[in-house]
């Protein structure tokens, strides 16, 4: 379909020879199926599956946030979870690093695997685990120091590598956040003076200086504008050939656009969960369907 | 459309609009159809003139929804059933549109030559063919309206039965031909009138295959199984 010559800034689907973009995916042979994410998640065999929730719940002073959620999110694919405010999806999210180990009052059961294993065991190194889950928020928050040390800061916590190691760390991790030519004359500037797309996409390049194998992204561009917020899921379409990648957003368009899974929580309880095109195309349940169109649910 | 409201009110009128816009450009049809068959039935250059003239507020009709479906999708991004429902309200409105286009075909026909039907067997073919297809073109429309799945999938079993009345025609003007082989072009006549009907049919099967996918997202053209 060549209507317009001009490229998008998100080129998600099929390369200009019209083959699959992640033609590379683990998952099957390239066909319009895969294009078009029609694959179901329960599909996948667990060789392909990074985190594996079963039976999760949770609640804060007893009140219930979660409820038996149970998903199996796919490796290097994007997940997206969409739902109403309240809904209990960035307290999913915040599940898979741990990060609800610091609120008070929180109780936890059911299982969560990443890889196999059980991040609640009591031999995981939650420091650890969160290096390999890393996390970017709603607002973007830069350290207030340079670009560089932005970067490096990371790296520097877990070992101290020679200067020139450490600059072609930086530079890697700048460009695949797509940042590096907008800031290499200016590495040793403070990280506060860029854009808020800039430090967004600078916060990213901070995450995956560790090199995890999970990025978390809470509302990631909520706070951009569009041609930022374009750029943001460009950079998440790019990112999912390395990295698992779970989006909480409450723009829907965006979810459609940037995720192959999608799942839709309601009240603390995953309503459904399947891939992304099948979900916005034909989704299952009423609930989803309400939510997804804009009616009374 | 679902019943149910969207929370933008605005929304709603619009799919509403779109909706009523669809079911008078249908009534439009409808009326193209049955006065093209009967002016050829009755040799009428009366009602035959009039399907020419109205032709034109046909295609204004598929102008103006395709155009008003740009723009619910443009500003609205419909997805799931909202999305289904604009798109079987697209693609049937080509089909009605068509629909319009064959029975302008049988008006000229009949504009064209004195009509003389070959035998009365064929020309009581030819009728029952009419109301079949009548009667399987308004269980599209109303169908549609409905959003009625069971009704729909009804509209493309009995398309069948079409197809065989259409056949039964051809047989019995090809026994014609051989015997009365000076009259071709009585038969071809016949045969023009006969096919626009069967073409007509197809359509209503369209749209019947339209609404399924509107309402439960199965796709079910081209063999596709239900």
């Amino acid at each position: 379909m060549n209507i317009d010559t001009s490229e998008h800034i998100n080129s998600t689907g099929v390369d200009s020879d019209g083959t699959p973009a992640d033609r590379d995916s683990i998952l099957v042979t390239p066909t319009i199926a895969q294009t078009m994410d029609i694959l179901n998640p329960n599909e996948l065999a667990d060789s392909d599956i990074c985190i594996n929730v079963d039976g999760l719940n949770l609640s804060y002073s007893e009140v219930p946030a979660l409820q038996d959620i149970c998903m199996r999110i796919p490796t290097k694919q994007v997940t997206a979870l969409i739902g109403p405010s309240g809904c209990g999806k960035s307290t999913l999210l915040r599940c898979f690093n741990r990060m609800n180990d610091l609120v008070d009052g929180v109780t936890i059961t059911g299982s969560i695997e990443l890889h196999g294993l059980d991040i609640h065991d009591r031999s995981v190194d939650v420091a650890q685990l969160r290096r390999k889950v890393g996390m970017v928020f709603q607002k973007p928050n830069p350290f207030p120091k340079s670009i560089y040390e932005n970067v490096a800061y990371g790296m520097r916590l877990q070992s101290s590598l020679p200067r020139t190691e450490m600059d072609d760390l930086v530079e890697w991790a700048l460009k695949n956040a797509a940042l590096w030519d907008e800031v290499k004359d200016r590495l040793h500037e403070s990280a506060l003076g860029l854009s808020g797309g800039q430090q967004q996409r600078l916060v990213i390049a901070r995450a995956i200086a560790i090199r995890p194998d999970v990025l978390l992204l809470d509302e990631p561009a909520s706070a951009l504008d569009p041609i930022s917020t374009l750029k943001i899921e460009e950079l998440i379409h790019e990112l999912k050939a390395n990295y698992t990648i779970i989006i909480v957003t409450h723009n829907m368009q965006q979810a459609a656009r940037v995720s192959n899974f999608t799942g839709f929580m309601y009240l603390g309880e995953l309503v459904e969960f399947k891939a992304t095109g099948t979900m916005f195309n034909n989704p299952s349940e009423k609930k989803t369907e309400d939510y997804i169109t804009g009616r009374y649910g | 459309m679902d019943n149910e409201r969207h929370i933008s009110g605005q929304y709603d009128t619009e799919l509403t609009l779109l909706n009523k816009h669809f079911v008078d450009m249908a009534g439009l049809v409808e009326t193209q159809f049955l006065e093209a068959l009967n002016g050829y039935l009755e040799s009428s250059s009366r009602l035959a003139q009039q399907v020419v003239e109205r032709e034109q507020q046909v295609n204004q009709f598929e102008i103006d929804i395709d155009m008003q479906v740009a723009s619910v999708i443009a500003r609205r991004q419909p997805v799931a059933g909202d999305m289904r429902s604009l798109l079987a309200l697209m693609k049937s409105t080509t089909d009605l549109e068509r629909i319009g286009d064959e029975s302008k075909r049988i008006a000229k026909l009949t504009l064209k030559r004195p009509i003389s039907t070959p035998t009365p067997e064929i020309r009581e073919n030819l009728v029952k063919l009419k109301e079949l297809v009548h009667a399987n073109v308004r269980r599209a429309l109303d169908s549609f309206a409905r959003m009625d799945e069971p009704s729909a999938l009804e509209v493309i079993s009995i398309d069948d039965e079409v197809d065989d009345q259409y056949n039964t025609i051809l047989g019995l003007g090809s026994d014609y031909i051989s015997n009365e082989s000076e009259k071709v072009d009585v038969f071809m006549n016949i045969i023009w009138v006969a096919r626009a009907l069967e073409r007509i049919g197809d359509h209503a099967t369209n749209i019947g295959e339209n609404v399924v996918y509107a309402v439960s997202g199965r796709y079910i053209k081209h063999g596709k199984k239900i």
